[in-house]
């Protein structure tokens, strides 16, 4: 079994993407985002990210101005959490940050972001009935 | 040598939508049938295909099949691998438009550097590669086809006779329309005839009255509706600009044991619930219920003639283990009827290299020649309605009004496949824009300014841009030219040390095709014109689709009447001309039945027998040929 997340992770990965503590918990019961990024990404970079957000907690942020102050220019962090946006997004992630993408497994591709933000379900993964394209998608705050 | 009464009544080379077809005909009215195919058998219910496609970062056509390609695993290369074929990753490994006319063409040294990595291998003549694969495994490329099933209209057949272009085929539309029938049934095509007759005022008729097809279309998405809407009132070339739900070989209802379409949006390359027909389920209707057997993993590697001409022998390699370690043994079958059903490069390969590489079949100089696919010009933009893509089958509707007229006196025609997932196969969407909006890069051209964003401006900004995306693929019909040819190569070889093939192609030696390409791009012009998506964002370029890459995609530049042209070009996966049906030995390989002239009990099936590539996808008219063939192999056999 997979070593639990911290909350922390989920909070921090909310104000990063913009999907609610639901949908990540969600995506992290069908595809291990917080073990897996830790392992290829680099567990001295990810415990930094970490460790930058329990210190702009700590000084009260949240949300969108947590976020901001993770991304900000000059944060040794930034990188580390675009890294970690495109994984959720994508399913999609560089050993070290460095050289070619991969994705660890089918289930990390079929849990992407992606395919939520843009109303829609991952190519090759319909959970659908036939005919559903004949319908415009449920509203957007929905796949949130 | 053995001796006696041939083994079986017919051996068919490829198991393959042709060959599978085939195969249980013939089976079916009781003959002994064999099926030799080069690649292996899926025994995993498709399961390791879908894996791979999914964890796949460029979802590419052969993705999900073997053999496996990347940069840096020697077991796929080419020259180690039993059954390599053409790949799309190939394709990308090509120089974009300016580095290929700087660093490329024409110079030895870096052709010899690009033909190391690939099955298919260029001369220094070619200018771009040949765009399209094929599969080599049991169900051929339908694996990875896409499903659509038009008809060819009646001019594609005649194309000398009434435009003085091209040349005409050996029969007529009217000649076929029990055979598609046929096809259309076999495949499983969901469409209504209504949809198909509305378009007689530009193409003419393509079915017999009270023709039904066996199920009910499949609905068109939103976003083919919406674009549907939108273009209304827009001509070109004095034809309006039309929607028509595609016929598809997609179940639209539970039919023989497949399931309906519940829209994957993967139909290319795999359908992860066999809605979409693909020849596995022929093949083993034939080995099931007609007895028909399979030999996988036995690549053929020539054909033996006797004095009369008459094929005697199949001489085939059988091998077992992994790549640069296979255990092969050289076996030998005999049938009354041969048939070649290998798509056309390999099936072209095969009687180059019988009679010791001199080649059979070849009387009137026209095999590997005409090498043709449907060059695809990609034409994309926003929308200023959301129509949101990735939703359905990947692609459901076309515009098919332009098909056929009287421009084709001048210039090549075109179908227009209209896509239903976003830019994905123009841009990799929604991965590329994704990317830029968290990075700040602006690969995509969807991010201008060079934003990062994060929280709900991500979302919505990929949400803004990615449900507005619609993407043309305009299907240009290519000229046939005997320029364009597949030889042996004398250099290169793959595992089994059989010679790979060699290509030579060109795309801008021929003003026909050149003027198909120009005529596509005006009219994206034109559409986007009236949709485009200036009031949703008013900072954007408007001419997405004539960006061209300097360094990423294979592109060609040209003039013509005039006015110089640059454009990336795809390939549309129809593999097509090269053994030619025709009216005599002296201009085709094969007659109006695709018997071989030169080889009495010899029969070449596959849009290698195709003239021209006409209008339409080549798949459901490659299945009705198949049949013509089959009453004139049955005959043979009587």
């Amino acid at each position: 079994m997979p070593t639990p997340p911290p909350d922390s992770f989920f909070d921090l990965s909310s104000a990063l993407t913009g999907f609610t503590v639901q949908t990540l918990k969600f995506a992290q019961q069908n595809a291990d985002f917080y073990g897996a990024f830790r392992s290829i990404y680099g567990a001295v970079e990810f415990d930094a990210l970490m460790s930058a957000y329990a210190d702009i907690t700590a000084q009260g942020d949240t949300g969108a101005d947590l976020a901001k102050s993770v991304l900000a220019d000059g944060s040794t962090v930034a990188e580390t959490a675009r890294a970690l946006m495109v994984f959720w997004y994508l399913g999609q992630i560089a050993p070290g940050g460095k050289g070619a993408m991969q994705i660890p497994t089918a289930n990390h591709y079929a849990q992407g972001l992606a395919w939520r933000a843009v109303q829609a379900h991952p190519t090759g993964v319909s959970t659908l009935q036939f005919g559903y394209w004949a319908s415009p998608p449920p509203p957007l705050e929905d796949f949130l | 040598m053995p001796t006696g009464s041939p083994e079986y009544d017919a051996v068919i080379v490829g198991a393959g939508i042709a060959g599978a077809i085939m195969a249980k005909e013939l089976a079916r009215h009781g003959k002994r049938v064999l099926i030799l195919e080069s690649g292996p058998r899926d025994r995993r219910d498709r399961v390791p295909f879908q894996d791979t496609y999914l964890k796949a970062m460029a979802k590419l056509p052969n993705a999900p099949y073997p053999p496996y390609w990347t940069f840096d695993n020697s077991s796929g290369q080419p020259d180690q691998e039993a059954v390599p074929r053409a790949m799309t990753a190939m394709t990308f490994a090509w120089p974009g438009l300016t580095e290929f006319n700087e660093h490329m063409a024409g110079n030895q040294e870096a052709f010899d550097r690009f033909n190391e990595q690939s099955y298919l291998t260029y001369q220094t003549t070619s200018e771009i590669p040949f765009l399209s694969t094929y599969e080599r495994l049991a169900g051929g490329t339908t694996w990875h086809w896409l499903g659509t099933s038009l008809r060819f209209a009646a001019n594609d057949f005649n194309m000398k006779t009434v435009y003085n272009q091209l040349v005409d085929w050996p029969l007529e539309l009217t000649d076929l329309y029990d055979d598609y029938a046929a096809a259309e049934d076999e495949i499983g095509v969901s469409a209504d005839v209504n949809d198909q007759r509305a378009m007689e005022p530009y193409l003419g008729v393509q079915f017999p009255p009270g023709y039904e097809y066996p199920m009910e279309r499949i609905p068109m998405s939103v976003s083919d509706k919406l674009l549907g809407e939108e273009m209304q009132g827009l001509q070109f070339d004095g034809h309006d600009l039309l929607m028509t739900c595609t016929p598809q070989g997609r179940n639209s209802e539970y039919r023989r044991g497949r399931p309906a379409c519940q829209g994957n949006s993967s139909c290319i390359p795999i359908c992860p619930i066999e809605a979409k027909y693909d020849a596995t389920a022929t093949l083993r209707e034939a080995e099931n219920g007609y007895h028909v057997r399979t030999i996988t993993q036995a690549v053929v590697t020539g054909l033996e003639v006797d004095e009369s001409g008459r094929i005697t022998r199949v001489n085939y390699i059988a091998y077992e283990g992994e790549a640069g370690n296979y255990t092969c043994t050289h076996e030998s079958v005999s049938g009354t009827i041969v048939i070649l059903a290998a798509h056309a490069i390999e099936t072209v390969k095969i009687l180059q290299m019988s009679r010791d590489r001199q080649g059979i079949a070849n009387t009137s100089g026209q095999l590997g020649c005409n090498l043709m696919d449907h060059l695809c010009y990609l034409g994309y933009g926003l929308g200023n309605k959301q129509g949101f893509p990735y939703r359905g089958p990947r692609s459901g509707s076309g515009i098919e009004s332009l098909r056929d007229g009287a421009f084709r006196a001048r210039r090549s025609a075109w179908r227009v496949d209209v896509g239903n997932v976003g830019w994905e196969w123009a841009d990799d969407d929604p991965s590329t824009s994704l990317k830029d909006f968290v990075n700040g890069t602006n690969a995509s051209r969807l991010n201008p300014k060079n934003e990062k964003l994060f929280g709900q401006d991500l979302v919505e900004r990929l949400n803004a841009a990615n449900t507005r995306m619609f993407r043309l693929c305009y299907l240009v019909e290519q000229e046939p030219q005997q320029c364009n040819r597949i030889t042996l190569s004398k250099t290169y070889t793959d595992g089994l040390g059989l010679p790979r093939p060699e290509i030579n192609y060109t795309v801008t030696s021929s003003k026909y095709t050149l003027r198909g390409i120009t005529a596509a791009a005006q009219m994206t012009d034109l559409i986007f014109d009236k949709i485009g998506a200036n009031r949703v964002f008013p900072h954007h370029s408007s001419d997405y689709s004539k960006f061209v890459d300097a360094a990423g995609f294979p592109g060609i530049s040209f003039c013509v009447d005039g006015t110089h042209y640059q454009a990336n070009l795809y390939g549309a996966g129809h593999i097509v001309g090269t053994y030619r049906m025709g009216f005599t030995p002296r201009d085709s390989v094969v007659n109006s039945d695709l018997r071989s002239w030169d080889h009495k009990n010899l029969y070449l099936l596959g849009s290698g027998t195709f003239p021209t590539i006409a209008t339409g996808n080549p798949t459901l008219t490659i299945a009705a040929l198949v049949y013509r063939a089959a009453r004139s192999v049955l005959r043979d056999l009587a």
